[in-house]
């Protein structure tokens, strides 16, 4: 069987998509530098699987969520009962003896919110369903924002590929002002600094130098160094 | 001295059969690191973070090493990267659904396995893998694994036999109703507008 980008006799519109889908992903390049980040963080991180002690908290931050009673202790849960649960996720955990400590006090207090939020509201409770909603609204979620920083970034591509740098630089300041932990913000710095550079625009060297600083290992570096030399000359 | 730190002292250090066989963590890092990369960005379908993935799967080995007989260490780590990836992926949609985290926020994340160019290449590129990766997540994971290491990563029907372990017609099939699976897909995405 061969590859079906090596099928080269058909006209198979569909055929000829899926091969030119195909052309634009290679397989995966070796990289060094992907090698020493991954070993690095390896190194540093001492995170262990959760412990089957902490796994009650977890159960009783999602019962909570699921009777609407977490809606009600928003003291203790900050926006949404996963995101109690993820930071524990996160942590590092030094030794087991902290995070199941730790565990066991957010469970009792979450029991005890719990209990006092019942005993407190038992009167006037709003059905879980509302509650429920309530929690839905809390979550920090932004539909749509990803796709919304994909569009300008999609359309700077667009001005640049038509030769427009300077609206290109625009839209990129202001995915970069917008996302600022957008997943494309080392590219959108690199290709402002690429337009700048394009243009003769003294901001060039001033980009550069922000982008060595911010990504003094980062893929544009050649680039940016390249841009730095041009403007001492 | 303790009792225990004097038991372990005075311990003759033998090596067992096992332990001669078994490399270090750090031999095994060294010559499979891009190998565990590739079989998780197959796993994974193009979207997933390579370098997260690759960390986890790492965290994996090197927690159980000790259990590893030493035998078949390519077929071993294979499999902890699937069961990795496939835990990785199951935690994700769990995210999604109870913390209300939009499925495209992930797929936006930075893979970091492309090639220094152009910038302007790279986003074009991560439009297309994005694309790419819509489509390929639709498909079984099965499927889709013997897809990706076969058309993208350039595996020999041969190899990914010996990695699964299976028959090499077995690959053959999965390969075949991979194929039928994208095309179609790709037919839908063009009838929809989203490629050309």
């Amino acid at each position: 069987m061969r590859p079906l980008r090596e099928h080269t006799d058909s006209m198979d519109p569909n055929l000829l998509a899926a091969q030119a889908l195909l052309a634009k992903v290679g397989p995966l390049e070796p990289s060094a530098d992907r090698q020493r980040r991954v070993r690095l963080r390896l190194d540093s991180s001492s995170r262990q699987p959760l412990p089957p002690l902490l796994r009650p908290a977890l159960i009783a931050a999602v019962l909570l969520a699921v009777t609407g009673a977490g809606a009600k202790i928003g003291g203790v849960l900050p926006a949404s009962p996963m995101k109690a649960v993820e930071e524990l996720f996160s942590k590092p955990v030094q030794s087991l003896a902290e995070p199941v400590a730790q565990a066991k006090a957010s469970t009792q207090a979450l029991r005890a919110k719990a209990v006092e939020a019942r005993a407190d509201e038992a009167p006037q409770a709003e059905p879980p369903a509302a509650g429920a909603s309530h929690a839905r609204k809390a979550r920090p979620a932004a539909p749509g924002a990803s796709s919304e920083s994909a569009k300008l970034v999609v359309e700077a591509m667009k001005a640049r590929r038509s030769g427009d740098s300077a609206r290109a630089s625009k839209l990129l300041k202001e995915y970069q002002r917008k996302y600022p932990e957008g997943a494309l913000q080392e590219e959108a710095l690199a290709l402002r600094m690429e337009a700048a550079a394009g243009r003769g625009d003294a901001s060039a060297a001033k980009l550069a130098r922000q982008y060595l600083s911010r990504y003094p290992n980062g893929r544009f570096r050649d680039q940016a160094q390249r841009v730095l030399a041009s403007a001492k000359h | 001295m303790n009792v225990l730190v004097q038991r372990l002292v005075s311990t003759p250090v033998v090596l067992s059969e096992r332990d001669a066989k078994v490399p270090t963590f750090e031999q095994i890092y060294a010559a499979w690191f891009h190998e565990v990369a590739r079989w998780v960005r197959a796993f994974g379908g193009l979207e997933a973070d390579v370098e997260d993935l690759t960390q986890e799967v790492f965290m994996v080995v090197r927690r159980k090493l000790d259990t590893f007989d030493g035998r078949n260490l390519p077929g071993w780590l294979y499999r902890v990267a699937q069961r990795t990836v496939r835990d990785y992926r199951r935690r994700a949609w769990f995210r999604r659904i109870f913390a209300g985290k939009p499925a495209e926020a992930e797929a936006e994340s930075p893979s970091g396995w492309m090639r220094a160019a152009d910038p302007g290449e790279i986003l074009e590129q991560r439009e297309a893998e994005k694309t790419l990766g819509q489509i390929l997540s639709q498909m079984s994971a099965v499927r889709r694994t013997a897809f990706i290491l076969f058309e993208v990563e350039g595996y020999s029907g041969e190899e990914i036999a010996e990695l699964e372990g299976i028959p090499l017609n077995t690959v053959w099939t999965r390969l075949h109703h991979a194929r039928k699976d994208f095309i179609q897909l790709v037919q839908k995405a063009r009838a929809e507008g989203r490629i050309s």
